[in-house]
Order: C-alpha cells, then sequence, then structure tokens
C-alpha cells in the first residue's frame, strides 16, 4: 500500500484549468521531486494534498484512509505535514516556541479525544509532574532538531522569528514540520532565496532525512538539486503529469525539454513553441 | 381577506420604502469597501449625522425640502472627507486592523459630538409633507414614500452614471479592481479614496435624514444599529460590489417588513441581525456575490498591530501593586474613591477578559459586552427566580456566558478578517436583542429590578469597602488565571494562531477548536465582570451593556497593549477611574476617547505598556 495516493484530481480557478486529471503516488521512505515550469500546478497540487484547498474532484489517499475531506489540521495530525513557498514561521514568536508549536499534533495524540480542551487547561493552571516532563522533553527534542542545522540556527535559539533572515526561516519552518514527525513531509520549493552554497547545505540536510528514511514529496525549481535528491520525478506543465520516472529519463525526456526550453524561448522573445501544449505564457 | 391583501400590500410597500434607504446606505459601505478594502464602522455615525442635519436644517433654518435633503448630504460629503483625511489615510500604511479600529473611533467621536450639540435625548422630526395617502389598487401610499423612492433611485441612477461615464468613476472603478496597478496607472488613488468616502458618506447622510423623516425620530445614538443595518445589507448582497449591496438593501428592507408583519415590531432588529448572522454563517460571500477562490477571504489576517516592547512588571513591583490595592480601603478617605475604583476593577476584568480573546488568540470580538449580558443577567435570574445563593450564581454567570458565548460564536469564527469583525459587533446586538424580546425570561423593556447584594458565608455586601474587596479579588484571580494560560503550551498555541492560521493549521492545530476555547476562556470572565456589575447596581437591562461598552473595552485594551494583560488593566483605570476623577462630563468623554483612540493607533500602536 503506497503512503500517498492521489488519483484524477483536478481543480478549477474560474475558467482556468490549474490540475487536472492528477494521479501520484508516494511510498514509504520514498523521496519524490515535482518539477515543472511556472504555473504548472505545482503549488495547487501541494494544496489538495495538505488539504488547505479542496479539488474539484478526485480523491487524495493518505496510509490507506481517504483523506479528501479532511482539512488541513486533521491531515497533519495524521502525519502530512508541508511547509510554504513563502516561509510561513510565527514571526512574533521565539524559534524555540515555533518549533515546539509543531509537536502540537503528537501532543494531541497522546490525550483521550474527548477531554482534550480540559487537559489544555488543567496544564496551564496545575503544577502537575507529567505536564512538566512532557514540556521539557518537547523542549529538549526541539533543542536537537535546532542544533541539526548547526551553526546556521543554533545560535538563534533564543531570537524572535522575525529577525532571522530568509534562509533561516526556511531552516527554521522544516525544523517545525519535523518536529510533528511527519509519515510523509511536503516541501514547497525548500531553497527558494538561498544562494547556492546554502542551497547545497539543505540538499545535504535533507540526504541525510532521506537516509534515516523520511518519506518526502518536494516541489523544487533547482533541477540539479532535484535530481540528486529524488527517488523519482515528477515533471509537470499546465496542470498535467507529462513524465514521471528516474532522474536521467526525465531530463532526457523530450516533453520536459520543451516544457522547459520552450519556456526559455519565448521569454527571449523567439518564436513561441509550437505543439500539443500550444503556445507558451507570454 | 381583503383586509388582509391589504396589510401585506401595505408591509411590501414599506418594506421597498426601507430596501431604498438601506440600499443607499449599503452602497456607500460597498463603494469604500472596493475602493479601500476597508469596512467604515463610521459609516452608521455619518447617517446619525445626516438625520440630524437635516432635521435642523429644516426645523431650526426653516429650510424647504428641495434644500434641505441636498444640503444633508453635504454635510455628510463635508464628513465622509474629514474621516478620510483624519482616520484613514494616516493609517493606510499600518496594515492590520488599525485602520478599521480608526473608523471605531472617527464613528465614537461624531456620536458623542452629536450628544454634545443636541443633548443625548432622541427628538421628533418635523412633518414636512402633508399626510394625504393616494390608493393604488390594494397600496396606500403617501407622499413621504413617493419621496423616499424617487429620491433613493436618484440616487441610484446617478451613481451608477457617475461610475459608468466619468473619469472619475472609471479611476473609482480601477482601484477597486486592483489598487496598486490603478496607482502605475497613473489614477491619483487618494484623490480617489476621497471621492469614494466623499460620495458613501453624502448617500449615507441622506439616507439618514430621509430614514429620520420616515420614523419621525432622531437620535444621536442611532448610528450604531444604522451602520450594522448597513453592514447586513452588503453582506446579504455580497461585500465590495456597488449593484449587489444595494439589492442586499431591498431583500433586508422587504424581509424586515414582512417579518416585522408576522412577529411584532420589537422584533425588527433581531430580525435583521439574525439574517446577517445566517448570511455570515450560511453564505458569506453574499446572495448575490460569487464564491471566492482564494484561501483567504478578507484582509485583515493575522497580527493586527506591530508587537514590540511588552513591559512586564517585575515579580516584585506586581506584588507591591497587588498589595497597594488591597490596602488602599484602609486609608482611603471616603467611600467615593472606593466606588470607582470598583467600577474601575469590573471594567479591568472585563478589559482583560477582552485583552485576551483580541490579543492571545486574536479573535477580534467587537461585541464583548454581550458576554457580559449574558453574565449578568444569568447571575441577575439565578439569584433573584431560583433563589440560588450569589457564589454559585457568580459561578455560573462565567459558565453560562461561557457556554452560550461559544456556541454563538462558533459559526462566526471559521469566517476570516472584515466579516469576524461584522459577525463579532451582530452578535454583541443580538444578545441585548434577545434580552429584549424574550419577555418571558427576562422581563424584557422592564429589565431586571432588586437584584440581592452578594452574600458570602452568611455576609451580606453591601458596603463600598465590601464591593471594592469583592471585586478587586475577582479581577487579581482572572488575571492570575488568564496570565497561566498565557504563559502555557495553550497560550503558545493561541499565538500561533493569531500569527498565521494556515500555518497553525498546518501543524495539525484545529483554528476553530482552539479560537472557540479561547473565546469560552473570554467569555468565562466577561460573565463574572457582568454578574459583579448585575449585584453591584442592582437593575440591569438590556442596555446596561451595549455596543459603546464593548467599543470602550477595545479602546481600553488598544491604550494599555494589546494582549498585554497589565495593559488591560492600565488602560480600564485610565478610561473609566480618571475620567470620574477628574470629574469629566459625562457627555464629552466619547469625544476624548475617540480622540486617544485615533493617537494610540496612530503614533503608538503597540500601545502604553506594548503589545505581546
Amino acid at each position: 500500500m503506497p503512503l500517498l495516493e492521489c488519483s484524477t484530481l483536478s481543480r478549477s480557478f474560474g475558467g482556468l484549468r490549474a490540475l487536472s486529471d492528477f494521479g501520484l503516488e508516494v511510498g514509504s521512505g520514498e523521496v519524490v521531486g515535482i518539477i515543472g515550469p511556472n504555473g504548472a500546478g505545482k503549488t495547487t497540487l501541494f494544496n489538495l494534498i495538505s488539504g488547505a484547498d479542496r479539488a474539484d474532484s478526485g480523491r487524495v489517499r493518505f496510509r490507506g484512509e481517504d483523506v479528501s475531506g479532511y482539512g488541513l489540521d486533521r491531515r497533519a495530525r495524521l502525519g502530512l505535514v508541508r511547509t510554504f513557498q513563502d516561509g510561513r514561521c510565527f514571526a512574533n514568536l521565539g524559534v524555540e516556541d515555533n518549533v515546539l508549536l509543531g509537536a502540537h499534533g503528537r501532543r494531541l495524540a497522546s490525550r483521550p479525544r474527548s477531554a482534550r480542551w480540559a487537559i489544555e487547561l488543567a496544564q496551564a493552571l496545575l503544577p502537575l509532574a507529567a505536564f512538566r516532563d512532557e514540556e521539557r522533553r518537547l523542549r529538549s527534542e526541539a533543542a536537537t532538531l535546532i542544533e541539526s542545522f548547526g551553526e546556521r540556527l543554533a545560535p538563534r535559539s533564543g531570537e524572535k522569528a522575525y529577525r532571522l533572515s530568509y534562509a533561516n526561516r526556511r531552516r527554521l519552518e522544516i525544523a517545525r514540520a519535523l518536529a510533528a514527525r511527519p509519515e510523509l513531509l511536503l516541501l514547497d520549493e525548500p531553497t527558494a532565496g538561498m544562494n547556492p552554497s546554502e542551497t547545497l547545505e539543505l540538499l545535504e540536510y535533507l540526504r541525510g532525512l532521506k537516509s534515516r528514511g523520511q518519506a518526502m514529496l518536494v516541489i523544487e525549481h533547482k533541477l540539479p538539486l532535484v535530481m540528486k535528491l529524488s527517488d523519482r520525478i515528477v515533471a509537470m506543465d499546465e496542470g498535467e503529469k507529462i513524465a514521471e520516472g528516474e532522474a536521467e529519463d526525465i531530463v532526457r525526456d523530450a516533453r520536459v525539454i520543451e516544457a522547459y526550453l520552450g519556456k526559455v524561448h519565448s521569454q527571449s522573445g523567439a518564436p513561441a513553441r509550437e505543439g500539443p501544449h500550444g503556445a507558451g505564457p507570454a | 381577506m381583503g383586509a388582509s391583501l391589504q396589510l401585506w400590500a401595505g408591509q411590501v410597500l414599506n418594506g421597498l420604502v426601507l430596501g431604498n434607504v438601506y440600499a443607499l446606505l449599503a452602497a456607500g459601505l460597498a463603494l469604500v469597501f472596493g475602493v479601500a478594502r476597508l469596512v467604515n464602522f463610521a459609516h452608521g455615525s455619518v447617517y446619525m449625522a445626516g438625520s440630524f442635519a437635516g432635521w435642523f436644517l429644516v426645523s431650526r433654518l426653516g429650510w424647504p425640502l428641495w434644500a434641505a435633503l441636498p444640503g444633508a448630504a453635504f454635510v455628510g460629503v463635508a464628513l465622509g472627507l474629514l474621516i478620510e483625511r483624519l482616520a484613514v489615510r494616516p493609517y493606510r500604511r499600518s496594515g492590520g486592523i488599525a485602520p478599521l479600529l480608526a473608523t471605531l473611533g472617527a464613528g465614537m467621536m461624531l456620536d458623542s459630538l452629536a450628544e454634545i450639540l443636541f443633548s443625548p435625548n432622541p427628538r421628533s422630526f418635523p412633518a414636512v409633507l402633508p399626510s394625504t395617502r393616494y390608493s393604488l389598487g390594494p397600496v396606500s401610499i403617501g407622499p413621504l414614500d413617493l419621496l423616499i423612492l424617487g429620491v433613493s433611485a436618484l440616487s441610484a441612477i446617478a451613481l451608477f452614471a457617475f461610475l459608468k461615464f466619468s473619469r472619475a468613476g472609471r479611476g473609482l472603478r480601477a482601484a477597486a479592481q486592483d489598487f496598486e496597478a490603478a496607482q502605475q496607472m497613473g489614477v491619483r488613488v487618494e484623490r480617489v479614496g476621497a471621492a469614494a468616502f466623499a460620495i458613501a458618506s453624502g448617500l449615507g447622510a441622506l439616507a439618514g435624514a430621509l430614514i429620520g423623516m420616515y420614523y419621525n425620530f432622531i437620535s444621536p445614538s442611532s448610528g450604531f444599529e444604522a451602520g450594522l443595518k448597513g453592514f447586513t445589507a452588503c453582506v446579504l448582497g455580497g461585500l465590495g460590489s456597488v449593484p449587489a449591496a444595494m439589492a442586499g438593501g431591498l431583500a433586508l428592507g422587504l424581509g424586515e417588513s414582512l417579518g416585522v408583519a408576522l412577529l411584532g415590531s420589537s422584533f425588527r432588529s433581531l430580525i435583521s441581525f439574525g439574517l446577517l448572522l445566517a448570511v455570515l454563517f450560511l453564505k458569506p460571500e453574499g446572495l448575490f456575490g460569487k464564491r471566492g477562490g482564494g484561501l483567504e477571504r478578507g484582509a485583515a489576517v493575522g497580527t493586527f498591530l506591530p508587537l514590540r516592547g511588552a513591559f512586564k512588571p517585575p515579580r516584585s513591583l506586581a506584588i507591591f501593586l497587588a498589595i497597594a490595592a488591597l490596602a488602599l480601603p484602609l486609608v482611603a478617605p471616603g467611600p467615593y474613591l472606593l466606588q470607582i475604583l470598583t467600577g474601575a476593577w469590573i471594567s479591568a476584568l472585563f478589559a482583560l477578559s477582552l485583552s485576551f480573546v483580541a490579543g492571545g488568540a486574536g479573535v477580534m470580538s467587537l461585541g464583548h459586552a454581550g458576554l457580559m449580558a449574558i453574565g449578568a443577567y444569568a447571575s441577575g435570574l439565578l439569584t433573584l427566580k431560583a433563589g440560588w445563593p450569589f457564589l454559585p450564581a457568580f459561578l455560573a454567570s462565567g459558565l453560562v456566558a461561557a457556554l452560550l458565548g461559544s456556541l454563538l460564536a462558533f459559526p462566526a469564527l471559521k469566517l476570516k478578517g472584515h466579516y469576524i469583525a461584522i459577525a463579532m459587533l451582530g452578535l454583541g446586538e443580538i444578545v441585548n436583542q434577545v434580552i429584549l424580546n424574550w419577555d418571558a425570561l427576562t422581563q424584557g423593556a422592564m429589565g431586571l429590578a432588586g437584584i440581592p447584594a452578594p452574600r458570602i458565608l452568611g455576609l451580606a455586601i453591601t458596603s463600598a469597602r465590601g464591593f471594592y474587596y469583592l471585586c478587586l479579588i475577582v479581577l487579581l484571580g482572572g488575571g492570575a488565571v488568564l496570565a497561566a494560560f498565557l504563559r502555557s503550551p495553550l497560550g503558545r498555541t493561541l499565538r500561533a494562531l493569531r500569527e498565521d492560521e494556515l500555518a497553525a493549521a498546518s501543524l495539525g492545530i484545529g483554528p476553530r477548536s482552539y479560537k472557540s476555547l479561547a473565546f469560552a476562556i473570554g467569555a468565562f470572565f466577561a460573565g463574572l465582570a457582568g454578574s459583579l456589575t448585575a449585584h453591584l447596581y442592582t437593575y440591569i437591562s438590556h442596555e446596561t451593556f451595549g455596543s459603546r461598552d464593548s467599543i470602550l473595552g477595545l479602546t481600553m485594551v488598544i491604550l494599555g497593549g494589546l494582549g498585554n494583560l497589565w495593559g488591560a488593566v492600565l488602560g480600564a483605570l485610565a478610561l473609566t477611574a480618571l475620567p470620574e476623577l477628574l470629574r469629566f462630563a459625562a457627555q464629552g468623554r466619547g469625544l476624548v476617547f475617540g480622540i486617544i483612540l485615533l493617537l494610540v493607533l496612530r503614533f503608538r500602536p503597540q500601545g502604553l505598556l506594548g503589545s505581546e
């Protein structure tokens, strides 16, 4: 049974079909890269998988459970955790608090469903050892996660998130998502806004995660990174899957080359490409 | 049969007439929302000013109607320009909810100014048209009906022609579509914004003058309800589109008139605010609007105001202040100071609760006084009618407020930005309308009198000193509990929701459950504050806890620093005890509070003690 199974997902905005009849599978411990030009529908796909948006039609199954009707928070509690393209940290909260919040779903999972709100209140008012121990354990886990990013993040553990650099916010967001111990980590352009050396560092970090069996679905523009990280790559264009396979096959695929290079041509003023997908965007 | 047909036809006509006026009111709100992405909470007060302008021109200056109506509209235009210049433009860059709060402040100032100029008492509008009626089939129609229908139709046509054909109108429409693009294409957006406010306020003032004539009644406090009716019409039709909002106005007028025919006229407001909430909950895009494709609806999401430099008094200072407050009755010269401070402690408890909900969890609870009303009635009814002793009734008042409050708010909590602000405003008003109309339980307009003095361990609390201690101890306890919540993992979770709801949800935090929990906690303490008020005053009615108290509470919280509990206490002391001690005239307070709100938002948005 695959970890994640999407079938015939479609989503339109007004008259624009952002995604049509899209299917995708991710297995346990697998790393799948998603590539495609701007407007190919990658982020729409992410929103549908994570529950930030609902599909017009199609199904999302996670660990065998149909999660199509679940919201973002419920899917996250099942282990489907995402990051955002624009690095959405809690700006006025400290770095440590940000990471601690990632463990929210696990805190809840350890409690009886019907008494969760009462326990939340009790935790604030009663000085019970169990609560203190839980908080201490989560804090030490958060510290380990922050330290896993080494000199970049560790010295800033006490700062508010808005004081972090852009690249550090991306790291913090990943640390926060990892605090949830996700079954499947969805990364939306994790290296956007990073310079080449920072990108390389993050690649090594993600490969480390992969070697420990972390399943990931990664949207990324930087082809070399996706190729080095992914077990399998899915190429998208105009809301459809145009190719799927291992890295070497994907970069040789005629439609992928066309989707990427066709765009380059039209941007540089050369005649728009022709072919089954029509003219490229101006 | 004939009589009933006549009755219904008459109600339809009433509905059309009212609906046309609501349409004028709503068109202005929609115009401003379209251009400035701002719900103008001062709109109702401009309407009120228009009704007074019309009355003044007709009855004091003896102007004929054909001159007085444009005159009232002109006053509205002038006020609109003033509001735009002083309460909107300076806050454009502040982002978040600051501009919305600034219009609330401007509205508060206008209401207060009208009370100073014309006294708080309602007045009747002199009859300016003959009371003859013409029969049209089953309908009997008077000159006033015709005038209102004619004036509003003409105004609507003029508005559409202006938007469609004039250069300025084209600029307005462009700015409504895409503010920045319009700016880059050379549209002078500041002028466009000012024009939108001018036109909107002119229409609003005209509506005020017409309704004043229609009901033969004007009052300085009519603005709030009118504003809420305007929002209702807008939301009913679809926020942001002028034609849809006007259609919503007509629908509201008809719905209200037919509802009144079925249920009775005291239900008028309940019907329209019930309609408001029903639409917000069931179809927030409005009856005629399109469902948005975006993930976030409304502009004001996330942190309202910049958070920085929260002042946390050291433990020693906190303990010293608490002891000083506890020791004060021993040295106080007489009961006067204690009575004033007792009121301030109750206000502070209310402000703490609001600060926790609005600052801690980011839920803009604009109708917070409604929760106080629930608590006050719960406590009053339990002691008066069920014969409960004070302490159980006191605790029950908090629980009832928490339960009813969060049940009422739960549907609203899925809304975002401006919608939640409007829904919360409506909630506060609905509580009072239900109290007014549920005679069997609440004694309706008569109110509850003779609420017994609190009795604790067989000791009746009747002295100023006794009440002082009761309220202070509840305040200290409430403050300690709320502070513990804010420090705990729950507080962390709520702050995350306030900062970024989508990101919080992506970590498994259920936004609605946590907001409901925060709201219930806040409501509990607001309910306690209501109970204390009820037993202190011994009399409460549907007017004891109104929208003004909600807005005053908000001003306290922002003055002290949103989310800062010490700030809430300071704000409450500054706005309740200080004016009493300085013997500042009651009528001018709204004006001063409005100015304070505007100044704080402009120059120290984090409040005196900083927000966190």
